[in-house]
């Protein structure tokens, strides 16, 4: 809990600090999710204020599911904002990690999101994120390796009935 | 960042494809232990350093980042390496919706994305070729050129009822969706009364679009009779292309019938018009 108080102390720091930017949708820097900007949005289709929203709140929300899940080695965590490609891969990887004893801690230190494609009909929505984040790997209590990162993912999410879910999420080089 | 003593150096190759096994060699001496961190794979394992370490296939299936560590004891080196996807092997089709009426243009989304055989996005830039095709015509897109592993196209509807076949190749490579194209808004609604006793039977005629098909059974039809006693209505479903249905006679009465935003003929029953 000590972990989860510092970095979120440091995400507020973090965004009161941070410097302006075009920003058109984000998740609520009070909270304890992690803070997501959405930042241009290349169409076809013309996202709505409300449906932008969503979108920053359920992926800062599906990094917190996704960190916690990794850094307890609990798949059912991921079932709230995963679902398909995405889900099987960090459920398969949390066992591993659970196999071996292994987990990670993850810092987040914000996303920065472009909408790259919203196909005509909404149904589907493809994100670059630009991330920035510490990762920390364990084997038990011992220490294996820590890196802060800046990390490109690309990523797809399909809307269900009341939330967009994570379909694939895919570190790619920075180009 | 790892701690300053390095135990055993890892040599690995500069590019590895998803799902392409190899050897790491390392240097060093003694029994030592072995992680591989990846996306979509943890693994960790006894080594002696010096000797090779296998990664298989399964390992690096994910594309992405992974760390490679070696610990001799507490002290870890890390050593990053990024697996690389592969052309595409597998299309997912997303098409909307699913019910379509004839004759709209633009009415039909077509969205593919493109992974490989380890569904990882395909990076690389390929064409994908859209096709709609129904009993009687087969159109097909130009090749669309994926950006980041997604095409899409929009497809107009036909202009005849059924079924229309969406379709997204990518070489040998095939997915396909089925859309049902049903008639448009009714093109003129013709309804007729027969009295009988005290009530009276209300029928529509063959309820079609302006291209002559058939509107899709179930389409509700309303009828609205005005009499002595106020309004009274009756919604009747479509059936085998005409709506049916019967309401009470109290004395003469104007009806009317409508269908959707089509509004049809009035019926005057039992009294002067």
């Amino acid at each position: 809990m000590n972990l989860f108080a510092s970095a979120a102390a440091f995400l507020l720091c973090f965004g009161l600090w941070a410097p302006k930017t075009a920003v058109v949708g984000s998740a609520p820097a009070s909270s304890s999710l992690p803070r997501v900007e959405l930042t241009a949005s290349r169409g076809p289709r013309d996202m709505e204020d409300l449906t932008r929203q969503k979108i920053v709140h359920d992926y800062a929300a599906a990094w917190q599911t996704l960190a916690a899940g990794l850094e307890r080695n609990r798949a059912e965590l991921l079932n709230d904002y995963f679902t398909g490609f995405a889900k099987k891969e960090f459920a398969q990887t949390i066992a591993d990690q659970a196999g071996t004893a292994i987990h990670r801690h993850y810092v987040d230190h914000g996303h920065k999101l472009e909408a790259l494609f919203y196909s005509p009909d909404g149904g589907v929505i493809q994100l670059q994120d630009d991330a920035e984040y510490e990762v920390q790997i364990f084997d038990g209590a011992k220490l294996l390796h820590s890196e802060t990162m800046t990390a490109r993912f690309l990523v797809l999410m399909t809307p269900t009935a009341d939330r967009w879910m994570v379909r694939l999420l895919q570190n790619v080089p920075a180009s | 960042m790892s701690q300053a003593e390095t135990p055993a150096a890892l040599h690995l190759p500069a590019n590895v494809s998803a799902g392409e096994a190899f050897a790491v060699s390392s240097s060093g001496t003694g029994s030592e232990t072995f992680y591989l961190i990846g996306p979509g794979h943890v693994a960790k394992r006894q080594f002696h350093a010096g000797d090779t370490i296998q990664i298989s296939s399964d390992e690096i299936a994910t594309a992405g980042t992974y760390q490679a560590i070696t610990c001799n004891g507490q002290e870890c080196a890390t050593t990053s390496f990024y697996v690389t996807p592969n052309r595409g092997a597998e299309l997912v089709l997303l098409v909307h919706p699913s019910r379509v009426p004839v004759g709209k243009p633009d009415a039909i989304s077509a969205v593919t994305v493109v992974v490989d055989r380890f569904q990882n996005l395909a990076l690389q830039s390929e064409g994908v070729t859209f096709r709609a095709i129904t009993k009687e015509t087969a159109v097909s897109s130009p090749p669309q050129m994926t950006r980041n592993g997604v095409g899409w196209k929009r497809l107009n509807s036909g202009l005849k009822d059924g079924t229309v076949e969406i379709s997204a190749s990518l070489g040998q490579l095939s997915e396909r969706r089925v859309v049902q194209q049903v008639a448009a808004e009714p093109c003129k609604l013709h309804a007729s009364a027969e009295h009988k006793g005290d009530r009276v039977v209300l029928q529509t005629e063959p309820v079609r679009d302006c291209r002559g098909n058939s509107v899709p059974d179930g389409t509700i039809v309303t009828f609205t009779k005005l009499d002595k006693l106020g309004r009274s209505t009756v919604d009747a479903p479509i059936k085998k292309g005409v709506a049916r249905t019967e309401m009470g006679f109290a004395g003469p009465a104007t009806i009317s019938v409508a269908c959707g935003v089509v509004v049809g003929n009035d019926i005057h029953m039992g009294g002067p018009r």
